[in-house]
C-alpha cells in the first residue's frame, strides 16, 4: 500500500509541475500591477487547465499512455526552463508566516492534512456519488479505449470535461485513487485565489490568510473540491477571471481574461451563465482606466469573448458533432429540431425534471431570495450541501461591503457576486454551485471584521473573533464527519475492506469479473449499476438516464435475443432497488458461472467458429 | 491597491451617525444566538432531550 500511495503523490506532483510549466508563459500578458506572486499562481491555475484543454484535443485522436506522457513531459521541462531562468536553484524559499497569521495559516494547514489523507482513500460509492458516477467512470473508460468518446450510456460524461482529462492523466501514472489526491492541488489554487482576492479588495497580509481559512472551513466548498468533484476548480477559474478582470486594460490582459473565462466554461456548464456578467464587470469603463470608454468597453469583451470560445470551442464542438447538441443532454425543446443521440425526449424531459426538482432549494419567489443568507447559513441541507456556509459571511459580510463600497475593486466583486448568487438562485439551487459566490462572502466577511473593529470598536473586534472562531470550528468539524470514513479507510486496512464491501454494490461480481482473464466485455443490463468499477470493457444499453445504447434495444429481453451480435463474454445480472434479475432461469447459450445474494455472473457460450 | 483598513477614508458619510455601530453590534450578536440556537436544536443531544420529554 505504501507504493500504491506513493504512486499517487508522484503523479500529481508530475501533473502540478506540468501545469506550472504549460501556465508560466503567460505571466507577460498579465497585468503589471498585479503582485509578482500572484501572477505566478494565476499562471499555474491557468496551466492546469490548459493541461486537460490540450489532452481532451488529442484524446479525440488518442489517449495513451503515450500522448499523455509527451503532454506532460513538454509541461515539465517548460516548467525546468523557468525555474533555470529565473534563478530558483539552489531553492532559498522560506514560510513568511508572521505570529498573527499563525491561526488561520494553523487552520489552513489541518484542512490540507485532512484533505491529503481523504485524497488517498479509494473512490465508493453507488450511482449517486457523482465522483464514480461520471467524472471517474469517463477517465477510466477513455483510457481503457485510447480514445477520449462521450460514454454512450452515461450522459454526463459528455459535460466539459477540462478537469476529467487532467483525472486521465493522473490515472495513467497514478491508478484510481489519483484522481481523489488532486483535491490538495485544486482546493490550494482555490485557497490562492481566494487570498490574492482579499488582497486586491484591501484586505491586509493577516486578512487573506483569514479568507483562505474562512474558505477552507466552509462545508459547502469543501464538499464541491474533494472525491472527483469539480466545483471547486470551476469557481477557481472564475475567480482567477474575476481577480485580471479587475485591472485589464490592454488587448493581452482582455484575452487572458478570456482563457479563464473559457477554462470556466469547459469545467462546467454553469459558466455559460457566470461569464457574461464577468465580461461585462471586466470591460465596464472605469475612471482610472487609459482605455476608451465605449470602444474599449466593446474592444475588451470581443478579445475576451474570443479567447473564452477558442479555449471552450473543443468541447462543444465534438459534443455536437458527435451528439447532435453542443450543450448535452440539451434541453427537451431542442429534440424538436436537432437529432440527439441516445436520449429521447421523454428522457431528456425526466433528466431536466429531475435537476429542476434537486435545485429547488428554498423556492424562487422574492420573499425566498431575500430569506438566502438565512437560508444557507441555517438551513444548508435544503441545498443539498450538509455542513453550509459557516457565520461569517451572514453576520460580518454585510459590514465589509458597507465599508468598501466607495472603493472600485469591492464594489465590482460584490457586484458580480451579487449576479452570481442571482443566477444560481434561478436556476438550481445546489450548495456547491456557489462557491465562488461563498468564496467572495467570506472576503468580504474578513473586511467586514476588520470595519467593525474601526466602527464598534472592540466589542465589535471581539464578535468579529467570535463569528470567525464559530466559523473555522463548526467547518472543520463538519469536514471530519464527511471525510472520517475515506481518512479512516487509509490508515486501517480492515476498515477499508469492511467498507469496499459495503459501499460498492455488487462488488463482489465486479471482483470475480475484472480477475477473471475469460471476461473481455460485460453485458450490465441494470441501469442502476455503477460501471465505474468494472476494469474490462463493458456494454451497458441502458443507461442512468434513460440513455439507449443500442437503438433497437428497448428491453433487456432485447438485448437477451441479440447476444451473438453483442460480442459480449459474460453478462451482469442483478437484483436491484429499480429492478428484479433480467436473466431467466436456464437461458439458451448461458452458464451461470458465479452467484452471490442479489448477484449473478453468466458466461455466454460463443459457438465455435 | 485601496487600502480598506483605513476605514476613515472609504467611510460613507451616512455611516457616521451614531446608532449604526449599535445597529451592526446587535445584528453580529444576533446572528451568533441564532446560530447556536440552530446548531442546538439541529443537534443529536437536544433530539435525545426531546424524545425523552415526549416519552414523558
Amino acid at each position: 500500500m505504501p507504493f500504491e500511495y506513493a504512486r499517487v503523490i508522484f503523479a500529481n506532483i508530475l501533473v502540478a509541475v506540468a501545469a506550472f510549466g504549460i501556465g508560466a508563459p503567460l505571466a507577460r500578458f498579465l497585468p503589471q500591477t498585479i503582485p509578482p506572486w500572484t501572477r505566478r499562481i494565476c499562471c499555474w491555475i491557468a496551466g492546469f487547465g490548459i493541461l486537460g484543454v490540450v489532452l481532451f484535443v488529442i484524446g479525440q485522436w488518442k489517449l495513451t499512455r503515450f500522448t499523455i506522457g509527451i503532454v506532460l513531459d513538454i509541461g515539465v521541462i517548460a516548467a525546468g526552463i523557468t525555474a533555470l531562468r529565473e534563478h530558483w536553484f539552489p531553492l532559498h524559499w522560506r514560510p513568511r508566516i508572521s505570529k498573527s497569521q499563525l491561526i488561520p495559516a494553523a487552520v489552513i494547514a489541518a484542512v490540507m492534512l485532512i484533505t491529503a489523507v481523504n485524497g488517498l482513500a479509494e473512490p465508493v460509492g453507488d450511482s449517486g456519488a457523482d465522483g464514480v458516477a461520471y467524472h471517474l467512470l469517463g477517465p477510466k473508460v477513455w483510457l481503457r479505449d485510447g480514445i477520449v468518446r462521450p460514454v454512450p450510456d452515461n450522459a454526463n460524461t459528455a459535460y466539459p470535461a477540462t478537469t476529467e482529462m487532467t483525472f486521465s492523466a493522473l490515472m495513467e501514472f497514478g491508478g484510481q485513487r489519483a484522481p481523489g489526491f488532486s483535491s490538495v492541488l485544486t482546493l490550494a489554487f482555490l485557497l490562492m485565489i481566494s487570498a490574492a482576492l482579499a488582497v486586491r479588495c484591501g484586505a491586509s497580509a493577516r486578512g487573506s490568510w483569514w479568507a483562505a481559512a474562512l474558505v477552507a472551513t466552509m462545508p459547502s466548498i469543501y464538499q464541491g473540491a474533494h472525491s472527483g468533484f469539480v466545483d471547486a476548480i470551476y469557481a477557481t477559474y472564475v475567480l482567477a477571471a474575476a481577480l485580471v478582470a479587475f485591472d485589464a486594460e490592454t488587448g493581452a490582459h482582455f484575452a487572458i481574461v478570456g482563457v479563464f473565462c473559457g477554462l470556466a466554461i469547459a469545467t462546467k456548464y454553469t459558466g455559460l451563465i457566470a461569464i457574461p456578467a464577468l465580461l461585462i464587470i471586466a470591460a465596464w469603463p472605469r475612471k482610472s482606466a487609459s482605455i476608451a470608454p465605449r470602444g474599449g468597453f466593446l474592444r475588451g469583451i470581443v478579445i475576451a469573448a474570443l479567447a473564452a470560445s477558442a479555449v471552450a470551442m473543443p468541447f462543444y464542438l465534438r459534443n455536437w458533432i458527435l451528439l447532435g447538441s453542443p450543450i448535452f443532454p440539451p434541453p427537451p425543446g431542442v429534440a424538436r429540431f436537432m437529432h440527439i443521440k441516445y436520449l429521447s425526449v421523454d428522457a431528456l424531459r425526466a433528466y431536466y425534471d429531475a435537476c429542476i426538482e434537486r435545485g429547488k432549494g428554498h423556492g424562487r419567489g422574492l420573499i425566498a431570495f431575500l430569506l438566502l443568507p438565512f437560508g444557507l447559513t441555517f438551513h444548508a441541507a435544503d441545498f443539498n450541501g450538509g455542513g453550509g456556509i459557516g457565520l461569517a459571511p451572514l453576520a460580518l459580510a454585510p459590514l465589509g461591503i458597507a465599508a468598501s463600497w466607495n472603493q472600485p475593486v469591492p464594489r465590482r466583486l460584490a457586484i458580480f457576486g451579487a449576479f452570481l448568487t442571482i443566477a444560481w438562485f434561478a436556476t438550481m439551487q445546489e450548495s456547491r454551485y456557489l462557491i465562488h459566490a461563498c468564496v467572495i462572502g467570506a472576503i468580504f466577511a474578513v473586511l467586514g471584521w476588520s470595519f467593525a473593529e474601526f466602527f464598534i470598536g472592540r466589542r465589535g473586534a471581539a464578535l468579529g473573533a467570535i463569528v470567525v472562531t464559530i466559523s473555522l470550528v463548526y467547518g472543520l468539524i463538519e469536514i471530519v464527519a464527511a471525510t472520517r470514513s475515506n481518512m479512516r479507510s487509509v490508515v486501517s486496512a480492515s476498515y477499508a475492506a469492511h467498507r469496499r464491501s459495503a459501499e460498492i454494490p455488487f462488488v463482489s461480481s465486479f471482483d470475480y469479473l475484472n480477475h477473471n482473464p475469460d471476461v473481455t466485455r460485460v453485458l450490465i443490463l441494470d441501469p442502476s449499476i455503477t460501471p465505474y468499477y468494472s476494469d474490462k470493457d463493458y456494454l451497458k444499453p441502458f443507461g442512468q438516464w434513460g440513455e439507449r445504447v443500442l437503438p433497437d434495444t428497448k428491453t433487456p429481453s432485447d438485448a437477451l435475443a441479440k447476444l451473438g451480435e453483442l460480442q459480449v463474454s459474460h453478462i451482469l445480472d442483478v437484483h436491484s432497488n429499480i429492478s428484479s434479475f433480467q436473466v431467466p432461469p436456464n437461458f439458451p447459450g448461458l452458464v451461470l458461472v458465479f452467484e452471490r445474494p442479489d448477484q449473478r455472473v453468466y458466461a455466454v457460450n460463443r459457438p465455435r467458429d | 491597491m485601496p487600502d480598506i483598513n483605513n476605514h476613515s477614508n472609504t467611510l460613507r458619510p451616512s455611516l457616521r451617525r451614531r446608532y449604526w455601530p449599535i445597529l451592526a453590534e446587535l445584528w453580529i450578536a444576533a446572528t451568533i444566538l441564532a446560530f447556536a440556537i440552530t446548531r442546538i436544536f439541529n443537534s443529536e443531544f437536544a433530539r435525545n432531550i426531546f424524545r425523552s420529554l415526549a416519552g414523558c
